[in-house]
């Protein structure tokens, strides 16, 4: 599935492209973002998914710096998020959800001046995009459609071939020929050059398709962090009967989300570490097992 | 009629800080100027009062009631039910509040109610028209008091105190109320573009702060129109090397760098903008023979400077606020372009482009009211000294304001405000002391009050920027 992501995967001893260490955000009186870790390693494609309103977006800004934090550390390229070497930005390459930028110029000119700040610019790829994508050079930035804008974003992004790469949202308002082939261009950047991606995303299938590692943002943390192949294995889904429910009301070791149903039965998921064993109240009777593929599990998590 | 329902939907229509501030200034600008016309020797308190509160009503009904039209445009838009009763009952609470009022007050003064209440109705129906006619011909509504007046002079009206006067007055304000009544339900429903030069301004696109003001200059968006004119950016290979050149084109327009050719055109536009008001005063005034040609340059350095700071200030702040305060702007790009050689650098050049911006802005209608002033100006230079003034105080505090939007402070808008009012109306009054008594006005009236606002100013110019200069980096969304 993610075999070009997994094939760039490199060892978690590395230094991490992206971190995250108890990060604490509220607006105003509301906490978006509640002691966050994470740790984002080289190479690999993390897709971050989470209902609306879940964070996706201040923690992406905050990792990079676009936004200030209550509290807790962020580390870009070992540099502290607020203060990123002119070097270490002409790493990164970012798209906001809806981009806006710049809207007054048309998209040579747009293209051109942003060139001049990025010396691996790759101009070839940028023209031989531009005619593929049949987009008009002259057109001004904001007269193109949402989804030609986000396409312009994205390729500005890719130009200076980053190695790391951010997209917010980058399918929301592309077709779905456009979305096929910006995941495709994803997975072959993170395999061919080694790019760390890093996307958030409602839908699901995108990160079937390209994410080596999935982050669960879910009310105002995160919920659940593992590679992707391991999704399968080492989540579990609980379905216990009203009667099982009643004898157990605490929590269960790996739990990580619990709801219950109208007629009183319970569905809990929980997750292990590879190599752990489920507990034993799995095979209990009265409890149904079921394994989740990863659209039904967002959905068990996020409801 | 439902006071509550009428005040919140008056409320609705009273949006946006830095256009209420603009709007605010320039009213309380010309009731003083009603007011002091009032101690001339040739116009009575009751006709000050009638052309202050003219003036006033002017601008309520052209830039707070002709939104009435966009509530209901938008409740069209949004299939809400209609408002109607909302809207007729904030008509009426304007009405009173602008026209009955006043009126009243008048007839204190021993003077006839009806007679101020439909000449009120009448420049009301002006103001709307103002907004709800095709540009070109709604800025004439603003030559009508003085085409009025000119009518009279040439009796091809009859004597203001007679019948005849009053019934084609009535006659005049009903015509005027027919023709926006008319306008109001054409444009309800106008689905046409609305960024034309044609476009009234009651139509033209605005953001959540939407005021006419702002629309004018699309300063919210960054974009190159003023007008509906487009002007071409100066975008070539050379743009990215300076770090100075790559700040203003993330910025957007004001501060945008713009081709030769569209910097000639928007220097003619902002000449013609700055001078129409000052020329057409002069050439009103100069066949009245109760005042000078000193006190008509005074007066039209006066308007220059005020208007020239309207534009200056309102298109930028407004320019900065929008970037620093919603998401997807140009901000995130700046903040993570490898351009400015360090947090503090760019903190700086920053800083430094806002300045240089609002400097730069001032520098045409400076200029301008300098060169009215020299017909005051005999043997001292009592008029310059206030406009450098003037000119200091207000650059300080406008830039203070600036540095406020982009530290992420609560701007108190109110004190500004207060602080420009109360400078341009010590600038008015030395102004048109200097220019009629002849005497030194700005040592006598003013040094020590300059200099108390200009001390008041650099204070708040400091002590916003201080927060700025703490920030981890310049490009921190609020």
């Amino acid at each position: 599935m993610n075999a070009l992501a997994n094939s760039v995967m490199n060892s978690p001893s590395s230094a991490p492209v992206l971190e995250a260490r108890s990060l604490l955000k509220y607006y105003g009186d509301q906490c978006v973002l509640n002691n966050v870790n994470l740790r984002i390693e080289p190479g690999s494609v993390v897709g971050l998914v989470g209902r609306n309103g879940a964070g996706k977006s201040t923690l992406i800004r905050c990792m990079l710096g676009l936004l200030t934090r209550d509290s807790g550390d962020c580390h870009v390229f070992g540099d502290p998020a607020l203060a990123i070497s002119d070097s270490n930005k002409a790493r990164i390459g970012y798209v906001p959800q809806q981009p806006e930028a710049l809207g007054w110029l048309n998209v040579k000119q747009m293209l051109d001046f942003v060139s001049g700040f990025y010396p691996r610019w790759d101009h070839a790829f940028v023209t031989s995009t531009l005619s593929r994508w049949n987009i008009n050079g002259s057109t001004l930035l904001s007269k193109l459609s949402p989804g030609e804008r986000q396409r312009i974003a994205v390729l500005r992004a890719m130009a200076y071939h980053p190695e790391l790469l951010v997209l917010d949202e980058p399918a929301a308002a592309l077709d779905p020929v456009a979305r096929r082939e910006l995941l495709r261009e994803i997975a072959i950047r993170a395999a061919d050059s080694g790019t760390t991606v890093i996307f958030s995303t409602h839908i699901v299938s995108d990160l079937e398709r390209v994410a080596s590692d999935i982050v669960f943002v879910h009310e105002q943390g995160i919920l659940l962090e593992m590679p992707m192949d391991s999704i399968k294995e080492n989540t579990l889904c609980l379905r216990l009967s009203p009667e099982i429910s009643a004898l157990h009301s605490g929590k269960i070791p790996g739990e990580i989300s619990r709801r219950v149903h109208a007629d009183k039965g319970v569905s809990i998921i929980l997750k292990r570490d590879d190599g752990d064993v489920w507990p034993a109240l799995c095979s209990a009777p009265g409890v149904r097992t079921e394994t989740l593929g990863l659209e039904d599990l967002f959905i068990e998590v996020a409801q | 009629m439902n006071l509550s329902q009428a005040w919140q939907t008056t409320r609705a229509c009273i949006v946006g800080s830095i256009g209420a501030v603009v709007a605010l200034v320039y009213l309380a600008a010309l009731i003083i100027t009603g007011l002091v016309l009032a101690y001339s020797k040739t116009v009575s308190a009751s006709e000050a009062l009638l052309a202050g509160t003219g003036i006033a009503a002017f601008f309520w009904w052209a830039f707070i009631s002709s939104r009435l039209l966009k509530v209901l445009r938008d409740t069209d838009q949004w299939m809400l039910p209609s408002p109607m009763q909302a809207v007729g009952s904030a008509i009426l609470l304007q009405m009173m509040i602008t026209i009955i009022v006043p009126a009243t007050l008048h007839a204190l003064l021993g003077k006839g109610f009806f007679i101020a209440a439909i000449s009120l109705t009448a420049i009301a129906a002006c103001g709307l028209l103002f907004m709800l006619l095709p540009r070109y011909l709604g800025v004439s509504m603003s030559l009508m008091p003085t085409l009025f007046n000119k009518l009279l002079d040439s009796r091809l009206l009859p004597a203001t105190d007679s019948a005849e006067f009053f019934v084609s007055l009535i006659a005049l304000t009903l015509i005027l109320i027919a023709i926006a009544g008319w306008r109001f339900y054409r444009l309800r429903r106008y689905e046409g573009d609305t960024s034309r030069w044609s476009t009234p301004m009651a139509l033209m696109p605005d953001g959540a702060n939407g005021w006419g003001v702002q629309s004018w200059s699309k300063s919210e968006s960054g974009q190159l129109m003023i007008n509906g004119i487009s002007f071409e950016p100066a975008i070539d290979a050379s743009t990215s090397k300076s770090s100075a050149l790559a700040m203003r084109t993330y910025l957007g327009t004001p501060f945008m760098p713009l081709t030769k050719r569209s910097r000639a055109k928007q220097t003619f536009l902002m000449a013609f903008a700055y001078l129409v008001l000052p020329l057409f005063m002069a050439f009103s005034i100069s066949s009245d023979g109760s005042r000078d040609i000193s006190t008509t340059a005074a007066m039209a350095a006066f308007w220059v400077c005020l208007i020239g700071l309207g534009i200056a200030f309102s298109a930028a702040l407004v320019r900065l606020r929008t970037l620093y305060t919603r998401d997807n702007t140009e901000l995130a790009e700046l903040a993570l372009l490898p351009a400015w050689n360090g947090n503090r650098s760019a903190r700086e050049l920053l800083i430094r482009v806002i300045l240089r911006h609002m400097s730069y802005a001032l520098l045409l209608p400076i200029i301008i009211a300098m060169a009215a002033l020299a017909f005051v100006e005999t043997k001292d230079h009592d008029g310059f000294m206030i406009i450098a003034a003037l000119y200091g105080t207000c650059l300080l505090i406008g830039a203070g304001y600036g540095m406020n939007i982009i530290s992420g402070n609560r701007s108190r808008v109110v004190l500004v405000a207060l602080v420009f009012i109360a400078a341009f109306i010590l600038a008015m009054i030395q102004l048109l002391f200097s220019a009629q008594s002849k005497t030194h006005a700005f040592a006598v009236l003013g040094m020590p009050v300059w200099f108390s606002f200009l001390a008041i100013a650099f204070a708040y110019f400091y002590f916003s920027l201080r927060p700025f200069l703490n920030r981890a980096h310049p490009f921190l969304r609020n």
